[in-house]
């Protein structure tokens, strides 16, 4: 059995890691995930992010945090992770 | 009139009955259909019952790759009797199609001429129909009743965090344009945009924002419409219960409007309220709540194969 898959979860952001995600084609957004939360505070993770086939995913080289003002800081283990929010059925998506 | 019963040569693959004015297969080659013609798949109930009458047809002619036998006016009553009969046994044996054909294979076998036979299919329609209601009753009372020990069950948690929820707030309004209005006042404009499209079908329904108010069209009167706390979960970051919004009829559920998950995050001390999928109705709070983080599909199982560590704040 492989190693157990981490989802991090901070407020309504989700990280999922995933494994085996080809990003050579994918388009770098920059160095720094921030994630604006409906109440204006920011979800922020030093960490490359990437978009690819309408996907937003992050490269953790070496432990990071996922900061947010509002919530206990989280540290992120090195690895890919698809950025995911909660869901909802009435709002018919993820909230983003 | 007469009869025309079309019956494919793979039986159960399809039938078609109408009633016409001629005998020959012009009923079927020009759509000399008159009053009432149906067609359908569970062709089989219709062979037995043509081949326990078979020495009453008048005619048969061969179109379409169907076999057809015509009868006298008075096989009418038989045949919708039998179609009402499949429609019935469909909806009691939720489609099992072998125990479907059984069941009318067991009434046909006591046919004796017409007349009794249709009393005999009539007799059986009205017992299949009140076993369906006594069913649906049953279902009614437990879910009722699981309800309401789920709210005594989650009474304090519901107190200690939620009181809004004992007494919400209620915003009336007149259109849906108002609503939307009054929702972007809370949220941004795609929300509130999702919130109308949910209330336009599910109305009375929640949202909370700081406090928990009920969302209701003026003219919707709320005397038959209850919410009630399902399960509940307190862990050192959230407190969660499961509500349900019904529509209550003779003191028992009647129609679930909605499902969804109202927690608070006990850090940051705000509400949240995430609706769930229906199908969910009979799981635990924390299962729906990995339903909204996207862990779990409509039905409870888990959307990813490998083992997962939830590392949460």
């Amino acid at each position: 059995m492989g190693k157990p898959r981490k989802v991090y979860r901070q407020g309504d952001l989700l990280l999922v890691e995933e494994e085996g995600v080809d990003l050579r084609y994918a388009m770098k957004e920059g160095e720094v995930l921030e994630i604006v939360s409906e109440n204006g505070n920011t979800h922020r993770l030093k960490s490359s992010v990437y978009t690819i086939h309408g996907r937003r995913y992050v490269v953790v080289e070496s432990p990071s945090i996922l900061t947010h003002p509002q919530h206990p800081e989280l540290v992120i283990e090195p690895g890919i992770y698809r950025v995911e929010f909660v869901r909802d059925y009435a709002l018919n998506r993820s909230i983003d | 009139m007469f009869c025309h019963v079309g019956l494919g040569r793979a039986y159960r693959r399809s039938y078609e009955f109408f009633l016409s004015d001629v005998i020959t297969s012009s009923g079927a080659k020009k759509r000399f259909y008159n009053i009432f013609r149906v067609e359908g798949f569970l062709g089989y109930p219709l062979r037995v019952l043509v081949e326990k009458f078979k020495d009453s047809s008048i005619h048969m002619y061969k179109y379409g790759g169907r076999q057809y036998y015509i009868f006298p006016e008075k096989f009418y009553s038989l045949f919708i009797s039998i179609s009402k009969l499949i429609y019935t046994l469909d909806k009691y044996y939720r489609k099992d199609v072998e125990k479907i054909f059984n069941h009318i294979d067991r009434v046909i076998k006591l046919c004796r001429d017409v007349d009794q036979c249709v009393n005999a299919l009539l007799k059986e329609i009205s017992a299949v129909e009140t076993l369906c209601i006594k069913r649906v009753m049953r279902g009614r009372r437990g879910l009722t009743t699981r309800f309401e020990r789920g709210m005594e069950r989650c009474r304090d948690v519901v107190e200690r965090f939620f009181p809004d929820l004992l007494n919400p707030y209620i915003y009336r309004y007149e259109g849906f344009e108002e609503l939307e209005e009054f929702m972007r006042r809370f949220f941004g404009d795609r929300v509130a945009r999702s919130y109308r499209r949910f209330a336009e079908i599910h109305s009375p329904i929640l949202v909370a924002r700081d406090g928990i108010i009920l969302l209701t069209e003026n003219r919707q009167p709320l005397d038959s419409f209850s919410i009630y706390v399902d399960d509940c979960s307190v862990t050192s970051s959230y407190a969660i219960v499961k509500i349900v919004g019904v529509e209550m009829l003779n003191g028992y559920v009647n129609r679930v409007k909605w499902v969804a998950l109202l927690g608070i995050d006990l850090y940051t001390k705000q509400l949240f309220l995430h609706y769930v999928s229906p199908t969910l109705i009979l799981r635990r709070a924390e299962l729906c709540r990995l339903w909204v983080l996207g862990l779990v599909d409509d039905f409870g199982k888990p959307l990813y194969e490998d083992d997962l560590t939830l590392i949460e704040t």
